[in-house]
């Protein structure tokens, strides 16, 4: 049994103007101590896949099918207390914004000690050491003197360090990071990055790392996923995904990411704009911007197929080339 | 307090005094351009009556002497006496009124602010939802009344159509109308404000954060976002204390209470200027005080407050 | 993740011509945009639609026609009281009820228009009354709105393009005048303003004639209601000033009203308009409010605020005639503050967002 599954999610938003269907039947599942990567553009579903397996949808997003089963139990569906008993305490999240996810007017201590109060039985004393202890683990300095200040009076590294020490405080197994490092300097991602690792090693952590950045999951994921227009359009291990993509939108992202072995070539980017969730395209969601689109890969829609061990993409020109082999 | 807090009361302070000094300005201006005013070589009021304003105010000596002459008068509370009631002193009056004024003013007030916040969180929690259709359909019909004819509609409903309160504010229960005619404008007011409010406040990552961490629904709500929520109601302050002000002058006249604004409008008819300078310059310190108080309120509770 | 079983695909027969390279037209079919409206047109879509606006709109055009037009036809008149020789009518008469010199005419086999409210306590007919103090309130909202527009627009476009210096100081005039109370100021200013054109020099001018607390209206929202549009404008313009095309226009020696005139003002226009038609509803409050004290419209001229402030006399014997005009106020003011509100939401989808 897995530690979480996600079979078939999909998610809508129900806009005046038509139904936005943010993820459609994603599927994956996640192991102990693992790190998965989920890989995409903004506008991709890889944030709302991350909200819908905490059930945090906020009006007008609803999960429209699919099961998400946390240790064999299902998520999806089960009563308001379930889920908020598992939130927070079985699986945590952290967002990308410490600002304006950390609530303006109260100290960090008394944030921190909520989730701790809400899912342990400690005293309200407890829950305060508690606090300065998960301060300290994730690297704050003077811990004693941060709980009592306001989320405004530190910096942003050291927001997220109490965003992650908050997600942490009550030992989870899953530690879902939606673009932990986005909003934050590069040296200070670095520092983020390596603090999650080490963390992650210490408590046995299995993190579900969301990001648009491939460069941030190269080193520290099992797995990979990509995702394009609500859909995994492949996945694999990290080096499956680096040296061997085999879907054109993951060639094309890794072509528009500066390395140090190619330094000569030219950065290519990805031309066209992000589909139109309103009005996906029938066949595959990448075709219009794609180079090598097909005639089929406009009117049908391709599924993901094996491109040997544990990678999948879904593309059909994998399937000319193997049927071009097969004719051959 | 840091610094940059102080600069801004400080500069909130001079604003505030130099509108007060400014009203007291158009006051003297006015009183001196009006032909009827006594201040202008008054004409038919007794002899009596203007030598003791000549000598108060300094009527025979040049205008600019004349202004501080006022000025000082003024900030001594020194109106004068009543033209209309002989004898009596501006402020006399002013103080006799003051009291109910201010204990109506304070009770609409409150009344507003108490059922307006609750009732936009119930709308707000509800969203789209029948109570909040309703909620937002009689508050819209509410603000869509001037003061004084929602006053009257409320005193034929209740004084004559179907009679059980009181319809004079000097009856016993007599305040309860007065008070509810002058809140029901302002706590319609509330009530958007508060369900707009509260519908931003819910869509803010923070509550977010909190549904992670596990709250369940009514706690976020009282915990995370009440308090924030708050916050905007605050920046209404000014133009509640404006229109309860107002509103009270038609209050007290319709349900015939003795307090400043009945006062006023009967010195407006009565053309008694004196009495007319005098409360507009005290409501006006009145009512930039109460703004100044709501300003520094608002960045007290509001830590996020960029003081520039 | 092997137990997403993925497709075989040898067991795939198709014919190899799918695989020929689709064609940029092709792609571009693909990629279905939505058609691009232009911003004014996409608005005037959205507030179409919404029923609420629209209905509001057939009613403010209701009452509008009713106020202008129906008067030229319209029997009676406002101020012809029982006393006066043109009237047939006496005091107090109930809607449809005819004076006893009417009744005569009627048995007669003459015709005699009914009072459809029947008359007030000097005779007048009640309807009459009505139908000229809705246009009186209307006239009264609609120049104020104008008047508004007029300073609040220039000053704040002023301010707001030249920015700096200039920009400092006009803000904080706005500033102060934003902080006086602005009733009191206004009650004081009416006071002198009536004082003056019935006891002063321009007493029997026209405009004494016109009716001195109208005018003292206008001149009081020309002094102080312009300010929050001026802080409207000045912010629009503020930002529209860092955008490409001002810029553009500029390097091509546009000159500043030129500028301010052809691209500030009309990227400005729907937020004007928008806080023009919530100015309406706070000038005839006003006016209402000054009626209501003895400063408003000049007897015997009715507006709809003086109507429902003279029926305060007779609430006990005859209520209808505090509700009628109490009803058109209503209907008015409710009517633009929802067209104002549904204009918002049209033109501006992201406040609607945060509203929602």
């Amino acid at each position: 049994m897995s530690l979480l599954e996600v079979r078939g999610l999909s998610t809508s938003f129900f806009t005046p103007a038509g139904e936005i269907r943010a993820v459609s039947g994603v599927s994956f599942s996640l192991e102990e101590g693992e790190t998965i990567g989920v890989v995409g553009e903004s506008g991709s579903g890889k944030s709302v896949t991350a909200y819908s397996i905490m059930q945090i949808l906020t009006h007008p997003g609803r999960i429209t099918g699919g099961s998400v089963k946390y240790r064999g139990e299902e998520l999806v569906g089960c009563p308001e207390k379930t889920i908020a008993s598992i939130r927070g305490n079985k699986i945590s999240m952290i967002f990308q914004d410490s600002m304006t996810s950390l609530n303006p007017v109260y100290t960090v201590g008394n944030q921190l000690e909520e989730a701790i109060l809400l899912h342990t039985d400690r005293e309200k004393s407890q829950a305060r050491a508690r606090a300065v202890e998960m301060l300290r683990l994730v690297g704050i300095n003077e811990p004693d003197k941060r709980v009592r200040q306001y989320p405004h009076e530190l910096s942003g590294g050291m927001r997220q360090r109490v965003m992650i020490a908050m997600a942490l405080a009550c030992e989870p197994d899953i530690l879902i990071a939606d673009e932990p490092t986005t909003a934050l300097d590069v040296t200070i991602q670095a520092q983020i990055l390596e603090l999650m690792k080490e963390l992650q090693q210490r408590l046995g952590l299995a993190i579900i790392l969301i990001t648009h950045d491939l460069g941030v999951v190269a080193g520290m994921c099992d797995k990979i996923v990509v995702m394009y227009a609500g859909r995994i359009i492949e996945r694999g291990s990290a080096e499956d995904i680096f040296y061997e993509p085999r879907h054109e939108y993951t060639k094309g992202l890794l072509r528009s990411i500066p390395s140090i072995e190619n330094e000569k070539e030219r950065l290519i980017p990805i031309t066209g704009a992000p589909v139109d969730m309103l009005m996906l395209p029938s066949g595959c969601a990448f075709s219009p911007r794609c180079d090598q689109a097909m005639k089929i890969c406009l009117s049908e829609l391709p599924e993901e197929m094996s491109m040997g061990d544990n990678h999948n993409a879904a593309c059909w020109l994998n399937v000319r080339d193997m049927a071009g082999k097969a004719a051959v | 307090m840091s610094a940059k807090m102080a600069k801004y009361i400080g500069k909130r302070l001079l604003l505030a005094v130099v509108t007060v000094l400014l009203t007291i300005c158009i006051t003297f201006t006015v009183m001196h351009a009006v032909p009827s005013s006594p201040f202008n070589k008054a004409k038919a009021l007794p002899p009596a009556v203007i030598i003791a304003l000549e000598a108060k105010f300094g009527l025979d000596k040049p205008l600019t002497e004349q202004f501080f002459i006022y000025l000082k008068n003024v900030l001594r509370l020194d109106f004068g006496d009543s033209i209309y009631f002989r004898g009596v002193q501006v402020l006399d009056i002013l103080k006799g009124g003051f009291k109910t004024s201010a204990t109506l003013g304070l009770s609409a007030a409150a009344l507003a602010l108490a059922v307006g916040v609750f009732l936009g969180s119930l709308a707000a929690l509800g969203r789209e939802g029948i109570g909040d259709k309703l909620i937002q359909v009689v508050t819209t019909a509410m603000v869509s009344l001037p003061s004084f004819v929602l006053a009257l509609l409320l005193l034929w409903t209740f004084g004559v159509w179907w009679p059980i309160l009181p319809t004079r504010g000097d009856m016993p229960l007599g305040s309860l109308m007065p008070i509810i005619s002058l809140s029901l404008y302002p706590m319609a007011y509330v009530t958007r404000l508060t369900r707009s409010s509260m519908l931003d406040v819910l869509g803010q990552d923070y509550i977010r954060t909190a549904y992670a961490k596990g709250l369940v629904k009514y706690k976020i709500i009282f915990k995370h976002a009440l308090r924030n929520a708050l916050t905007p109601i605050i920046t209404y302050a000014g133009p509640m204390i404006a229109y309860i002000v107002c509103g009270s002058f038609v209050v007290e006249q319709i349900f015939s209470m003795a307090g400043l604004g009945k006062h006023f409008i009967n010195s407006i008819q009565n053309s008694d200027y004196t009495m007319i300078m005098g409360t507009t310059i005290l409501l006006s310190v009145v009512m930039v005080t109460l703004n100044f108080i709501c300003d520094i309120l608002y960045t007290v509770v509001d830590k996020r407050v960029d003081f520039s | 993740m092997e137990q997403f079983d993925a497709k075989r695909f040898f067991s795939f027969h198709t014919d190899l011509s799918v695989f020929e390279p689709a064609t940029d037209e092709e792609k571009r079919q693909q990629s279905r945009m939505r058609e691009s409206t232009s911003f004014f047109r996409d608005g005037m879509r959205r507030l179409r639609r919404d029923k609420v606006s629209m209905t509001c709109l057939f009613i403010l055009l209701i009452v509008a026609l009713i106020a202008f037009a129906v008067p030229p036809f319209y029997p009676y008149d406002y101020y012809s009281t029982s006393a006066s020789r043109s009237s047939n009518s006496t005091k107090f008469l109930k809607p449809f009820e005819y004076s006893p010199k009417e009744q005569a005419i009627l048995e007669g086999g003459g015709e005699v228009f009914p009072h459809i409210l029947g008359t007030d306590d000097l005779g007048r007919d009640y309807a009459a009354r009505v139908i000229y103090g809705t246009r009186i309130s209307l006239t009264v909202g609609i120049i104020a709105a104008l008047i508004v527009v007029a300073i609040g627009v220039t000053y704040g476009a002023i301010s707001g393009y030249l920015g700096g210096r200039v920009d400092l100081v006009m803000m904080r005039i706005v500033d102060l005048i934003y902080s006086l109370p602005d009733m009191l100021i206004i009650i004081l200013l009416s006071v002198s303003m009536k004082d003056i054109f019935t006891n002063g020099p321009l007493a029997g001018s026209p405009i004494a004639k016109f009716g001195p607390n109208l005018v003292s209206i206008f001149i009081v929202f020309g002094l102080l209601y312009w300010v929050g549009m001026a802080r409207l404008v000045r912010g629009q313009v503020l930002s529209l000033k860092q955008q490409e095309f001002v810029l553009a226009a500029e390097s091509m020696g546009a000159r500043t009203p030129h500028i301010i005139r052809k691209h500030m003002i009309p990227n400005c226009i729907s937020v004007i308009f928008i806080s023009a038609a919530l100015q309406i509803p706070s000038a005839i409050f006003t006016e209402s409010f000054l009626s209501f004290m003895g400063l408003g419209v000049s007897i015997p001229m009715p507006s709809l605020g003086s109507l429902a402030s003279e029926a305060r006399g007779h609430l006990i014997s005859r209520p209808y005639l505090l509700l009628i005009p109490a009803i058109a106020i209503f209907l008015i003011i409710l009517s633009l503050n929802l067209l104002g509100t549904g204009m918002r939401d049209a033109f501006d989808p992201k406040l609607k967002e945060a509203d929602k």
